[in-house]
């Protein structure tokens, strides 16, 4: 829900709101009506449910006066001491898995996703082509899955 | 509603590597969204990649983020005025390159006795719109006029020429131009291989006011 909602809302705070208005509004829902007709249909209900959530944001953002572009709210909410421990351990899982990849990847990963650089001026650096693009990255992320996946399971 | 996506399209379209790439139009994007709440391969694929790219984007693959040196490829929107004025300020400017060219550069240079017409192309930040083809112009030379925006008033900058896969063509520290002039530059188009692509940076330097920015073109084949 995540990947989704980063898509689509800007600051980290909004998202947060966004995952916690539908977790909230699926658990009533599931509680009201006792159980889901079929179980494969959660999914979608989640993401159904998550749509409204973001297209109500939107509607309650037109309505108010924006903020300047560039203007992004502190979040000062605090997670509590388990669950802050608890992601420290993944991130320290999720760099190592990171420091595995071979320096290839992890450059082609930072060229898309920290310097943000132009997809077509990477292509051209490496010669390659935008479906090869694809196929660079599909390899990095399965490397990077499976390396996470060993270290979670120690 | 979204067409349905199956988990053999997902697949065999990487689909999701198009949607971390942002490669998707909306309809696709929601078809294959409602795919991954509901395949439970496709939703670890989903949330191993998140995570990635989110630890990427945080600096966890080896690099330091260093917020201001980053090349920004948007640069803010600017005043209108700046469109308008520009050509006006490129032409006054052309003028004057070409009078110094038959002033100063006479003897470098076979003798000009007739004004020169030269026909610049305008070079934008990188993101914005296709890459300008660029020819030779009179005298072997490549008139780039570099729309800086309005930001600069005076002050230095930098800039490098850089063909994009490898080897650098020229590079200097000059004046900035006036607010709102585009800064001129005239290239030896020997420096140039035709058909190649080449990439503009200019840095501030110092000068706060200008926006770090890649200007990319190619040189057309004639």
């Amino acid at each position: 829900m995540t990947l989704k909602l980063r898509s689509r809302l800007r600051s980290p705070a909004a998202i947060e709101d966004a995952k916690q208005e539908t977790f909230v509004r699926v658990l009533t829902s599931l509680k009201r009506k006792r159980s889901l007709a079929t179980p494969e249909t959660l999914g979608a209900f989640v993401n159904s449910t998550c749509n409204n959530v973001v297209f109500e944001l939107y509607r309650s953002g037109a309505r108010t006066t924006p903020l300047p572009d560039q203007y992004d709210e502190a979040d000062n909410r605090r997670p509590g001491a388990d669950s802050a421990m608890l992601a420290d351990e993944e991130r320290a899982l999720v760099k190592t898995a990171l420091d595995g990849l071979p320096e290839k990847d992890r450059e082609l990963l930072r060229w898309l996703f920290f310097d943000e650089r132009d997809k077509d001026a990477i292509c051209r650096e490496l010669n390659i082509d935008r479906g090869y693009l694809r196929v660079l990255l599909h390899r990095a992320k399965a490397r990077f899955r499976e390396r996470f996946a060993d270290q979670k399971t120690g | 509603m979204p067409s349905a996506m199956d988990h053999r399209q997902a697949v065999e379209t990487l689909a999701l590597e198009r949607y971390l790439l942002g490669e998707m139009a909306d309809q696709e994007r929601d078809a294959f969204e409602e795919h991954f709440f509901s395949c439970v391969e496709c939703a670890e694929d989903a949330r191993a990649a998140g995570t990635m790219r989110d630890a990427v984007a945080d600096g966890m693959a080896g690099a330091v983020k260093q917020p201001s040196n980053r090349v920004l490829r948007m640069p803010a929107p600017r005043r209108r005025l700046a469109s308008i004025v520009l050509p006006w300020a490129a032409a006054a400017s052309l003028a004057l390159v070409a009078g110094y060219q038959g002033l100063v550069m006479r003897s470098g240079l076979k003798p000009i006795a007739a004004p020169i017409v030269l026909s610049p192309v305008t070079l934008r930040p990188a993101s914005r719109g296709e890459e300008p083809v660029v020819f030779a112009s009179a005298g072997a030379m490549i008139t780039l006029a570099v729309d800086l925006g309005s930001g600069v008033m005076s002050g230095d900058m930098a800039y490098e020429i850089d063909q994009v896969d490898g080897g650098r063509i020229a590079s200097d520290r000059v004046s900035a131009p006036k607010d709102g002039a585009p800064l001129l530059l005239l290239v030896p188009a020997a420096l140039f291989q035709p058909g190649r692509h080449y990439v503009l940076r200019v840095k501030n330097s110092g000068n706060v006011r200008l926006t770090p920015a890649d200007y990319r073109f190619t040189v057309g084949v004639r």
